[in-house]
């Protein structure tokens, strides 16, 4: 069965038929090619596969295609413009929060959401926002480094929230 | 997986009612249980699904009189940005605030918890101590189910196959009631409880006049502690009286070894939780 999709992703109008019965993470991948977001453990535990959905960070393996109908969502090919790299992928980047880079993309997208609830955030809340995504290489020092770095620079320039 | 299942997205609850009277149809409301053990060959993949999420009536939590309405879409996140329920019961708050992640509590839902019966859900405990009462809807009408009497085992509910769980309809307590949510898990994220408890005591006068202890992960389902509740009534809270509630807590519950934790430890720690619940409680009391 095929299901008729009229979304938005990364700001770009999409109408496609999909496969009713694809997860949000196999429509990204597959039907769209946007292979920027992971495919982990598909059950929800790792957060590789971390997106927004009309401005919430979910596991995009979890959520049904059909149900995302008409529906803003956010990967990480969305944060960067043109060459010019958002401030959390800059911050990553010099903070060596990156080695594998597997879980790289869904910690961006929930650090995303953090600053969009919160532009100052507490190291407990970046804690708490992170908790759903599991690096096993980098170590998770680097990466709440880099979020509080991009909470800095995102004070003096602001961006646009993605929601 | 799911290659063969039609996904059906419904406008209204009649239209769900429609569909589950006459098909064989699995409803989906966040999908992090259903999927999962779809995904993990669990559960076979049903002929239809029936997706919730779109019908913003069922995500609605209001006020009506002294009753407090929470939709049965209601997702954590919903429950926790929620004034009425911080307001009435900050226990159910701490209990979804401890959910799985932040992805987790974006999309798993309180009526999903529920329907999905495990001893381990972290809604079920509060809802317990506030003799939470589910609506239950079919094409032909409701009816209306106490939680612990919906529950009958993991996994084990009285739905009926033509049945949607609407609502999740709570009491608020008078007086001023006081209370509890506690957990253990592996980790801080991402680890189902291996023990839980949860409480509600009202006090007038300094005395104790109200008590509801239920204790999660430590049997099929949740069950009430009655023997502390027993020890409650009628006294003012001190120390000795939490001692001995944590005590015999522990003959109340009936845990069994799994891959999460072993029984004994499990019996243990129904103490440790309820002894620091209720002194919680008291030093909310002695503010
Ligand atoms: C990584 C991960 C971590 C988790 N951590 C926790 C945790 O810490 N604590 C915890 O308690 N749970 C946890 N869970 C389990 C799950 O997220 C919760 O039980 C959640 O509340 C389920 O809600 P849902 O809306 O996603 O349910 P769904 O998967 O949509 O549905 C679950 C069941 O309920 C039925 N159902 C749903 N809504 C209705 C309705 N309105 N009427 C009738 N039937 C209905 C479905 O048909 C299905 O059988 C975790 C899950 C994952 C994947
Ligand atoms: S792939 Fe979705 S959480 Fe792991
Ligand atoms: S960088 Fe390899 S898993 Fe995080």
């Amino acid at each position: 069965m095929m299901t008729f999709l009229d979304v938005r992703v990364n700001k770009t109008r999409v109408r496609r038929f999909v496969p009713a019965h694809f997860t949000l993470l196999r429509f990204l991948r597959e039907t769209e090619g946007l292979t920027g977001t992971k495919c982990g453990c598909e059950i929800g535990e790792c957060g590789a596969c971390t997106v927004l959905l009309d401005g919430k960070a979910v596991n995009s393996c979890l959520v049904l295609a059909p149900e995302v109908n008409g529906a803003d969502i956010w990967t990480v090919e969305g944060l960067a413009e043109g060459f010019d790299l958002h401030p959390i992928q800059k911050a990553f980047l010099d903070n060596d929060a990156v080695h594998c880079g597997y879980c790289t993309p869904g910690l961006l997208m929930s650090s995303i959401a953090l600053l969009n609830d919160d532009p100052d955030p507490s190291e407990e809340k970046i804690k708490t926002y992170i908790a759903g995504n599991l690096c096993r290489c980098t170590g998770y020092i680097p990466i709440i480094n880099a979020i509080k770095e991009a909470a800095r620079i995102l004070k003096n320039e602001p961006r646009p929230l993605l929601k | 997986m799911l290659s063969d299942s039609e996904v059906i997205v419904p406008k209204n609850i009649d239209e769900i009612l429609e569909v589950i009277s006459k098909k064989k149809a699995a409803v989906i409301a966040g999908g992090t249980d259903l999927l999962v053990r779809i995904k993990s060959g669990i559960t076979p993949p049903p002929k239809v699904i029936v997706a919730l999420d779109k019908i913003s009536s069922l995500h609605k939590i209001a006020k009506k009189g002294n009753r407090v309405i929470i939709g049965a879409s209601a997702t954590y996140n919903e429950i926790l940005h929620s004034e009425l329920i911080r307001d009435n019961f900050p226990h159910l708050v701490g209990a979804a605030a401890e959910v799985g992640s932040p992805q987790i509590r974006s999309r798993g839902t309180i009526g999903g918890n529920i329907v999905n019966a495990s001893p381990a859900g972290d809604s079920i405990p509060p809802l317990y101590t506030l003799g939470a009462e589910l609506v239950l809807r079919c094409i032909n009408g409701e009816r209306r189910v106490r939680i612990d009497k919906f529950i009958k085992g993991p996994g084990k509910t009285v739905l009926r196959k033509n049945e949607l769980l609407t609502a999740i309809e709570i009491e608020i307590p008078r007086g001023k009631p006081y209370y509890f949510f506690k957990r253990l898990g592996t980790r801080r994220a991402l680890a189902v409880a291996k023990v839980s408890a949860a409480g509600y005591i009202g006090i007038d006068k300094g005395i104790v006049e109200k008590a509801k202890i239920a204790l999660g992960a430590v049997g099929p389902t949740v069950v009430y502690s009655h023997s502390v509740e027993k020890i409650l009534l009628g006294k003012k809270l001190c120390e000795g009286i939490i001692s001995s509630s944590a005590e015999v807590s522990k003959a109340d519950c009936n845990p069994i070894d799994d891959i999460r934790s072993e029984a004994n430890y499990r019996r243990e720690m129904v103490g440790v939780l309820v002894r620091r619940g209720l002194t919680k409680i008291l030093e909310e009391i002695d503010g």
